[in-house]
């Protein structure tokens, strides 16, 4: 069965603080940055989390951490099943190579057979509406374009636990609301989706709890609109 | 044993590692004329010039020189590509390790097999050269151990760009060392030059890895001798290389991704 258990999490990002060098030692001045602090939670199969929290609270690095991207310095993390991760709006796409080259290492890096890959290809460019502007290089394509694209790499999903970062919101209103359809179409009780986002709207739409990040702590977690009534009064 | 799961689950990755470095090449030479030809080209222009110039100052024969300087520069530009662009290998690669746990392995595979597809389309240019200049009947089966020469400099580009990969990542001083270590290399290694033969025995040539390289290639084609010290030499290195990677493994996998 599909689950996530984090047990006593906590994790530091290391950094060096702005312009910092030539002190012939390079860890010299290494600073460090608590980002998650004793977390724990158990999510378990048919579970769509909204992850709630202000700017540099911790919910990328929480999904990071699930996605085994991350190793926590203390606590350990298991998950159940397949994990597809999907972080942040440009990341995984090439600038330089077309639209149908990126989504071909998008399918490679899931690990697809050649066969699917083809036919997921030719899915999302219909999906997507790109037409022949998936040949040209994504470097020429405008915002709405590339948001499409990025929306056609998380198409590539045969995972049950999703983690999405600020995946979607872009794109104009039309392709938005067919990206909803489809999200929710994969969405059945056998996965967990873990989703950060800051509309609301998305959030309540896809999710039926939230867990509520803050300062790396785990503040809240449970029905969504409880915990995101929390989390507007901790914004004010 | 983390270390060879994870050189074996990124080996297993082939298509995408294939696929990366067939889309590089192929960026790099985006628009270009005559697109990758440029690989070849630029060997031939860099053996024809020098040919003509280093014949003359150091008196030799052109003909032996030119085949002494081709198979010495092709074989350096390999050595020397997968050094320089090892101190990128994983910063490249940025984007896909910040997004998901992969083996390190598929990126340094990535690497090396881009530079083996530079170092075949070289033969296009050497062998042909090698027949014309010597004849049908200089080929010769000591040549093969040319060919498993190669597979031994491969073998050690691999492991040594996976560790040069996690400590230039680690100490950013190490990509700009890089360059300028390489240039002096390439000065100090006996590949625009031959030897001179009272000092072929000397320490500054037998201390020297890259001369040992250079002579797995070198020797059986041009002297049909098996460089049998050269062979001990970089086995030897392959053993360190490979070691060094197994040490640092298991502290690096999952620091990598925080360097980055």
């Amino acid at each position: 069965m599909t689950r996530i258990c984090l047990d006593n999490i906590t994790f530091s990002y290391k950094y060096f603080p702005s312009i910092s060098g030539g002190l012939l030692k390079s860890n010299a001045g290494l600073k460090s940055q608590t980002a998650l602090s004793g977390v724990s939670l158990e999510i378990n199969h048919g579970d769509r989390v909204a992850l709630l929290g202000t700017n540099g609270s911790g919910k990328s690095t929480l999904l990071k951490i699930v996605a085994g991207i991350y190793r926590p310095e203390q606590g350990v993390v298991t998950t159940v099943g397949r994990v597809y991760s999907f972080l942040g709006r440009n990341v995984g796409v090439m600038p330089q190579l077309s639209g149908y080259d990126n989504l071909t290492v998008r399918g490679l890096l899931m690990d697809l057979p050649d066969e699917e890959i083809e036919q997921k290809v030719q899915e999302i460019i219909e999906f997507t509406e790109l037409g022949d502007d998936i040949h040209r290089p994504v470097s020429t394509y405008s915002m709405g374009m590339r948001a499409r694209l990025t929306f056609g790499m998380l198409m590539f999903i045969e995972a049950d636990i999703m983690l999405i970062d600020e995946g979607l919101g872009a794109g104009d209103q039309f392709f938005l609301e067919k990206a909803r359809n489809f999200i929710n179409g994969l969405l059945d009780n056998s996965k967990i989706l873990l989703f950060a986002n800051h509309s609301n709207q998305l959030l309540r739409q896809f999710c039926n709890k939230a867990l509520l990040v803050d300062r790396g702590k785990v503040l809240a977690f449970g029905e969504f609109e409880p915990v995101l009534h929390q989390y507007n009064h901790l914004k004010k | 044993m983390d270390f060879f799961k994870d050189i074996y689950q990124g080996f297993q990755r082939k298509r995408l590692w294939k696929k990366l470095a067939v889309l590089e090449l192929k960026s790099r030479f985006q628009g270009a004329f005559i697109g990758a030809f440029w690989i070849v080209l630029a060997l031939m222009i860099k053996v024809g010039m020098l040919s003509l110039i280093y014949s003359m100052v150091l008196e030799k024969d052109i003909k032996d020189y030119v085949l002494f300087l081709a198979l010495g520069l092709l074989t350096w530009n390999f050595i020397s590509a997968v050094i320089v662009t090892s101190g990128t290998i994983f910063r490249k690669a940025a984007n896909f390790l910040q997004q998901m746990d992969l083996p390190h392995s598929i990126f340094v595979y990535q690497n090396v097999y881009r530079e083996i597809v530079s170092l075949l389309m070289y033969q296009l240019f050497v062998l042909p050269l090698l027949v014309i200049i010597k004849g049908w009947d200089f080929v010769s089966w000591v040549w093969l151990w040319s060919f498993l020469g190669y597979l031994m400099i491969i073998a050690n580009a691999f492991f040594v760009s996976m560790w040069l990969g996690w400590l230039s990542v680690r100490f950013r001083d190490i990509q700009s060392l890089l360059a300028s270590v390489v240039m002096i290399i390439f000065l100090v290694t006996p590949i625009l030059w031959p030897p001179p033969e009272q000092f072929a025995g000397s320490l500054y040539f037998q201390l020297n890895p890259f001369y040992h390289l250079l002579e797995l290639i070198r020797s059986p084609i041009l002297q049909g001798v098996v460089p049998v010290v050269s062979w001990y030499v970089s086995m030897g290195l392959l053993v360190f290389n490979v070691l060094t990677c197994g040490l640092f493994y298991r502290r690096v996998k999952h620091r990598l991704v925080l360097w980055l």
